[in-house]
């Protein structure tokens, strides 16, 4: 990580509650450097990646499909594993890491979506297509939805461009579980 | 208004002073065997500019702040200390914490007008009435240099007090400490009032050379600090060891508008007791 990791004894006053369970990860380790952006930023991070009136599953979509495009790679090896636990096939994943371009999301609201992350999770944004495709997404989500979704599209890349930028690591369970799957591999 | 306990509700139970610290700079010409700062002549600076100290003494003023406390680093090293000083006085009390040997040159000399305010008080360090005592701590001729200050300051109608600060293993040692420093004040023309005995605590330098008391979270008194390194829970919060910026008494990174680090202050102390207990027990001055 290319910051210092505010360790358990160091921990400014304001933010111990996300120390109560020892050392926490490294988002928050290198948030902690300023407590006022760990303490609205984690409730905020909280409540776009928690539980939400999203489904786990297209929350995935979202996230591990904006990550692989933006290119970070904590991000994207992160969230491979946790679309796998949210039920994601192994060909969706590979489809959303940019490995694979098959036509997998066959249902008309996720296949609006997928588009919708690909247009809006690259560097430049076309203001006309995404103005086309967000007409065509009010045809299979509602209004509030379309809220939900472009916030989480929107809080992945800004999160994205943080963990580039510190050189946040994967972790080593997710390494070791990486590396496991040999559908991965190809 | 700040949510939950407003700061004169914290200031009549006793858990603030009501005193703003603000560090004006890290770096000193001293090199003290105990500064919680670490501070020396090669620091970096880490300078609050004079703009920044005087809009956050305008805005103490408003939100309800009582009297201001400068320190550092040492301040008189500080080019803007010395003509933002009257104007910080002109609104609310101010305590300058200085190791005075700064005001010896000529060209000090011709500033010290500058500081004779009714609302200004400067406070000298002075560890002990034995020069090579306050000599083992921060330097040799350090002590006769800050005990020349007090006359010289006298001279410009500049309110003078001293501190020692000093931590003891026995009671009886503190209470032999805390006579003699009284007696000695008292020689000097000191009020007793302005003869302040203050806990060396072990934080920054005081922790390489094994001095001070251990004390740690609410045992520090609860009087919001401001540093260019962000705004504190106490003015013991700053410190430095070994080049590293302490954290553990950090409250937000944002220093001013003064309501933001006010509110996280005002929101942490609650209706501890452990604040009124260290405030009445561990003064800073």
């Amino acid at each position: 990580m290319r910051v210092s990791r505010v360790t358990s004894d160091q921990v400014p006053l304001p933010i111990q509650s996300y120390y109560s369970t020892g050392q926490p990860g490294d988002l928050v380790s290198s948030l902690a450097h300023v407590p006022e952006v760990l303490s609205v930023a984690m409730p905020f991070i909280g409540q776009m990646f928690g539980p939400s009136s999203l489904s786990k599953r297209v929350q995935e979509i979202v996230v591990l499909g904006v990550s692989a495009l933006q290119g970070c790679q904590y991000c994207t090896d992160t969230h491979t594993v946790v679309a796998h636990q949210s039920g994601l096939t192994s060909t969706e994943i590979l489809v959303l890491r940019q490995v694979s371009n098959a036509d997998v999301f066959t249902n008309p609201g996720e296949a609006i979506l997928w588009q919708l992350v690909q247009a809006l999770g690259h560097g430049l944004v076309n203001s006309e297509v995404v103005g086309e495709i967000m007409t065509q997404m009010k045809q299979h989500w509602l209004e509030f939805e379309l809220v939900e979704i472009t916030m989480l599209i929107s809080t992945t890349i800004m999160l994205n461009r943080y963990c580039i930028a510190m050189d946040i690591p994967v972790s080593s369970a997710h390494k070791v579980w990486l590396k496991e799957q040999a559908w991965l591999q190809a | 208004m700040v949510a939950g306990m407003t700061l004169e509700q914290a200031i009549e139970q006793g858990q603030t002073s009501g005193r703003l610290w603000l560090y004006s700079n890290y770096h000193c010409n001293l090199t003290c065997q105990y500064c919680l700062t670490s501070s020396g002549p090669t620091v970096p600076k880490n300078a609050l500019t004079g703009q920044q100290m005087l809009d956050a003494v305008r805005q103490a003023t408003q939100l309800g702040f009582q009297s201001i406390g400068l320190t550092g680093g040492e301040p008189f090293l500080h080019p803007e200390v010395w003509t933002v000083l009257p104007k910080m006085a002109d609104l609310l009390p101010v305590i300058v914490l200085s190791n005075g040997t700064m005001f010896h040159s000529s060209k000090n000399k011709s500033k010290l007008s500058n500081l004779c305010h009714p609302n200004l008080q400067i406070q000298i360090s002075i560890d002990s009435n034995t020069p090579l005592i306050h000599d083992r701590f921060r330097g040799e001729g350090t002590f006769r240099r800050a005990m020349e200050a007090i006359p010289l300051l006298r001279q410009h109608d500049i309110a003078v007090r001293v501190s020692s600060t000093r931590s003891f293993d026995r009671k009886e040692d503190a209470e032999k400490h805390s006579d003699a420093m009284m007696r000695w004040g008292i020689s000097l023309g000191l009020e007793p009032k302005d003869i302040v005995l203050r806990t060396m605590v072990q934080r920054g330098q005081a922790i390489n050379n094994d001095l001070g008391i251990e004390a740690c979270g609410t045992q520090f008194p609860a009087d919001l600090t401001l540093t260019r390194m962000g705004a504190y829970f106490s003015p013991f919060g700053p410190t430095v060891l070994n080049g590293t910026f302490q954290t553990d008494l950090l409250l937000t990174r944002t220093i001013l508008p003064l309501e933001k680090p006010l509110r996280v202050f005002l929101g942490l102390l609650g209706g501890s007791s452990e604040h009124q207990a260290a405030n009445q027990s561990a003064g800073f001055v």
